[in-house]
């Protein structure tokens, strides 16, 4: 198998919807093709995608890395890494490692001064891959998801503004 | 799907518009309104989306026909109707715990009861409480009854709510898909009747079946009546008594009766009503009458604060109540509304300026010459509006007590500031109340004063920080890595406390020699006239000051032993850590290598929330880094320094046990020991189990120790950071808040 990372095509309406089944499939949470369009129209360039180049072409995208990237209280660059997933069959291989060094990659290029995602408190894998990266678990969440699972909220600081509270980075109100 | 879905003739055509508009839109653009972000969008559903768009739920036709008005099977059977109306109580009763206790969702709890759909689309439409009309009386007065009861008590759980007590989606689901919950009702009066004319009825039948008809009301009843906490503040146990005996009866009892008749309970309403959540499956409730008796309980602890005898007890009993263990959600809304009531007062006996100044003299006010009430109206203008301020965040302070678990730490997190703003706002006010002649003089050589109004709130302010890195723990916030920094951050922070404890123990105890010494000097004056005056200023401050400063000795006692706990038990975990260091099993840093990874930034942004606490101030990297050299320990004779630190932390733990003992043995004797005061009398169920749990944290700490460096002793191999792997073990009876540092066989875990 050769697999292939690329930045999402905007205009590639078959991958727009592998994407789609990809998440729909994997994680609990429904999105609806409001949420899809909100990332990747708004950020096309902060969406990756792993393709299988020996499969067919409507079929052929087995990961994806969704991210954003913005403004936080007007004080800190904040990137987000929105959705993760690898088709089943293509897991072990740090094909997840990979799509979101790429993405880390691209935000810091973009002057993040933190990244930061949601992950589920009983997903244990998930966890340990961004700890590995150097994420830091910041908050738990009470019943965040619809599964009615908690979540933690994980950081990534990327510069020395991350680690300062938005209220005395020039933000009025009180960051929690 | 809408309720007020408009006629044909008042709809537009407005295809040709939408197509217009269309054609001039590029690829990327999104239409949105501009409240419309992400977080709205994770909420959006979608048409034709199974796991978004509800009108896709399939039901079945007895589903789609079913009458609430057409009694089910043979109506001359009484047996039978006996059965459809149990199991349909049964099933709904069950529900309402799957929604509270369980948080499960409105639509498919209650909601999902096709008759409580029923009866609150005929009770909106004739604005007033509509039963069933099948003409069976079984159905007509009891199953309607029984939803009405529970549609009104889901009147008064949508108060809550509303009061912004408890947190939409987070703590409950109230998603009411267009209905109106009986909100014209505005007494229990009419529901109350109903029920009573059920129970009435039942009495009637000749059938043994009828006592669980007979209980299921009753249970619906005790509902009802738990509005009144709230609304007239009752402090009566009764329903609340009877509610924990029925949910105990029943919780016994297996499997009631046969299945619900088909549609009595269904998916229906979601795709019926006005619905703005994706469709879920209806749950399949196993018995879970327990959670009655959980939820009346619960209730039952709050409207004991109603018994408090001073301030120390109410924030002793808040404590207790919220920061140990997450109470039921109604518990908590309760409580808040109980303790801060609408008239702006607490607990109805106490205006809020006065509680503030209650819970100042309990620490560091008493006998002090800028209480306010020794100020004069010029003086008291420095103080007034830091004294409003402190109101607004000493309520918080008590809000936060009700939040669910993870809300709290944010809690803590956010009034961090707000304590430390409102510290500095009293140092000011002091300093010109100092400068205005007004002065708490500990000692004249050298001249020390005392500012007891900035001690209160630093004090306070130093325990919410202690608070917050253990709650982070007990949350299992941290990896195992950065135990050495949070546990010597609050063995720091218990350090900045003392201080805080002595100074204030300092002044509590020249005040009370001040006072006895007064009594000599009364013999020595000569003139009648000045020893009768002094004499009843002794008398005076003997019979009103001295019994407060004897209390508050008494409460910093406790205080200091608390204090020492912590600090001793932080202690014990960084030195393992040190321990474990030592055999290069871990490190204060990642393990991990990853070109994201820069330790001393993450190492700040853990520590961001104190980054901007200018005192105590947090400690640099570096100490933390050089603190942790410190505690390594290192060749020659590594195991024997190893060992001599087993003896230390044995030692340390021993002590902590004794402390805990003396805590555990004031708690029980009901502070009655005459050396310490815990405020814990209504509470003291909750209190002794925590320290009891601190007391197994210790012993399990002496055992750990023993076990892990048996454990490093088996290998002789190095690196043994290949053979083991530290993990944080919250043991059963530990606290969580002092979870084990274990070792784990990396062979096993891999």
């Amino acid at each position: 198998m050769v697999l292939k990372y690329q930045s999402l095509d905007i205009g590639n309406q078959s991958q727009f919807k592998q994407i789609k089944t990809l998440v729909d499939n994997d994680l609990s949470e429904p999105y609806s093709v409001w949420v899809y369009r909100f990332f990747l129209n708004n950020w096309p360039g902060l969406t990756y995608i792993v393709i299988d180049t020996e499969l067919e072409e409507e079929k052929n995208v087995i990961g994806c890395i969704i991210c954003k990237n913005e403004l936080h209280r007007n004080t800190r660059r904040r990137g987000y890494i929105g959705m993760l997933v690898v088709n089943n069959e293509y897991r072990g291989q740090g094909i997840a490692k990979n799509l979101v060094k790429t993405a880390i990659n691209k935000m810091k290029n973009e002057q993040c001064d933190e990244i930061m995602l949601e992950t589920e408190v009983s997903n244990t894998i998930a966890i340990k891959l961004y700890e590995n990266m150097g994420f830091l678990k910041m908050k738990r969440l009470f019943r965040y998801y619809l599964n009615e699972g908690d979540a933690y909220r994980l950081i990534l600081p990327l510069t020395e503004k991350s680690c300062i509270r938005s209220t005395f980075l020039g933000d009025a109100s009180i960051d929690i | 799907m809408f309720k007020n879905y408009p006629n044909n003739d008042e709809l537009i055509d407005v295809t040709d518009i939408f197509k217009n508009l269309g054609k001039n839109l590029k690829e990327p653009t999104i239409i949105k309104a501009s409240y419309f972000d992400l977080f709205e969008g994770t909420r959006s559903l979608e048409v034709e989306n199974a796991r978004l768009d509800s009108t896709l739920i399939h039901l079945t036709e007895i589903e789609k026909n079913f009458n609430c008005n057409a009694i089910i099977g043979d109506e001359n059977d009484l047996e039978v109707q006996l059965d459809n109306i149990i199991s349909i109580s049964d099933r709904l009763l069950r529900n309402v715990i799957s929604w509270l206790n369980n948080y499960q969702t409105l639509p498919t709890t209650i909601l999902s009861c096709t008759y409580v759909e029923h009866i609150l689309l005929a009770s909106e439409k004739s604005h007033k409480i509509e039963p069933l009309s099948t003409g069976n009386e079984l159905y007509d007065k009891t199953l309607s009854g029984l939803c009405i009861g529970i549609c009104y008590f889901g009147k008064f759980v949508l108060h809550l709510m509303k009061s912004g007590v408890l947190m939409e989606e987070e703590d409950l689901n109230f998603n009411f898909m267009g209905l109106d919950f009986l909100t014209f009702q505005e007494s229990s009066k009419e529901v109350l009747e109903l029920l009573e004319e059920s129970l009435t009825y039942l009495d009637t039948l000749e059938n043994g079946k009828k006592q669980y008809l007979k209980d299921f009301i009753r249970i619906t009843i005790c509902l009802v009546h738990i509005e009144e906490t709230c609304t007239t503040y009752s402090t009566d146990l009764k329903f609340l008594n009877e509610l924990a005996e029925l949910g105990e009866k029943y919780n016994s009892i297996e499997v009631l009766t046969s299945d619900v008749p088909e549609g009595s309970f269904s998916m229906g309403i979601q795709k019926r009503m006005s619905n703005q959540y994706p469709p879920r499956k209806l749950v399949n409730v196993t018995n879970n009458y327990s959670g009655y008796k959980d939820m009346a309980m619960d209730i039952k602890r709050v409207l004991l604060i109603h018994e408090e005898k001073s301030a120390l007890e109410m924030l002793q009993f808040s404590y207790y109540f919220g920061n140990l263990q997450q109470r039921h959600v109604l518990a908590r809304g309760i409580f808040s509304l109980f303790f801060m009531r609408d008239n702006l007062t607490i607990l109805g006996k106490y205006k809020m300026p006065d509680f503030v100044i209650m819970q100042l003299n309990e620490f560091s006010l008493t006998g002090c010459t800028s209480s306010i009430e020794n100020l004069t109206p010029e003086q008291k203008l420095f103080l007034e509006p830091v004294l409003e301020e402190a109101t607004k965040v000493l309520l918080e302070f008590y809000q936060n007590f009700t939040q669910n678990n993870c809300r709290i730490r944010q809690g803590y997190n956010r009034q961090l500031l707000l304590w430390d703003s409102l510290q500095a706002q009293f140092e000011n006010a002091e300093t010109l109340l100092e400068q205005n002649g007004v002065i708490n003089v500990v000692s004249n050589e050298p001249v020390v004063t005392y500012f007891p109004y900035s001690l209160w709130a630093y004090f306070q302010k130093v325990t919410l920080m202690i608070d917050f890195v253990l709650k982070g723990f007990d949350l299992e916030i941290y990896q195992p890595y950065e135990t050495f920094a949070m546990y010597y951050f609050v063995y720091y922070l218990t350090y900045k406390r003392e201080y805080a404890l002595r100074s204030v123990q300092q002044f509590i105890e020249k005040k009370i020699h001040s006072i006895q010494a007064m009594n000599k000097k009364i013999k020595k004056l000569k003139t009648v006239e000045k020893k009768e005056a002094l004499k009843v200023q002794y008398k005076k401050l003997m019979e009103t000051v001295m019994p407060s400063l004897q209390r508050n000795k008494q409460y910093l006692n406790f205080l200091t032993l608390r204090n020492t706990i912590t600090k001793s038990l932080s202690l014990c975990q960084f030195v393992q850590f040190g321990v474990l260091k030592s055999y290069g099993i871990i490190d204060n840093h990642s393990s991990s290598i990853s070109e994201f990874i820069d330790h001393e930034l993450i190492h700040k942004l853990r520590f961001k929330s104190f980054s901007s606490i200018g005192v105590p101030e947090l400690p640099t990297y570096e100490i933390f880094e050089s603190t942790l050299k410190e505690f390594t320990l290192s060749e020659p004779n590594l195991d024997s320094k190893v060992s001599n630190t087993i003896g230390f932390v044995n030692k340390e733990c021993t002590k902590t046990i004794e402390s805990l003992d003396s805590i555990l043995q004031a708690i029980k004797a009901g502070d009655n020991n005459g050396t310490m005061l815990t405020g814990s009398r209504l509470i003291k169920e909750d209190a002794l189990k925590h320290y009891e749990q601190l007391k197994y944290s210790c012993q399990d700490i002496q055992k750990n120790i023993v076990t892990l460096t048996k454990k490093i002793n088996v290998i002789s191999e190095r690196p043994l950071s290949e053979h083991f792997k530290v993990i944080l073990k919250f043991s059963d009876n530990g606290s969580s808040f002092f979870p084990l540092l274990s070792l784990e066989d990396k062979t096993k875990i891999d």
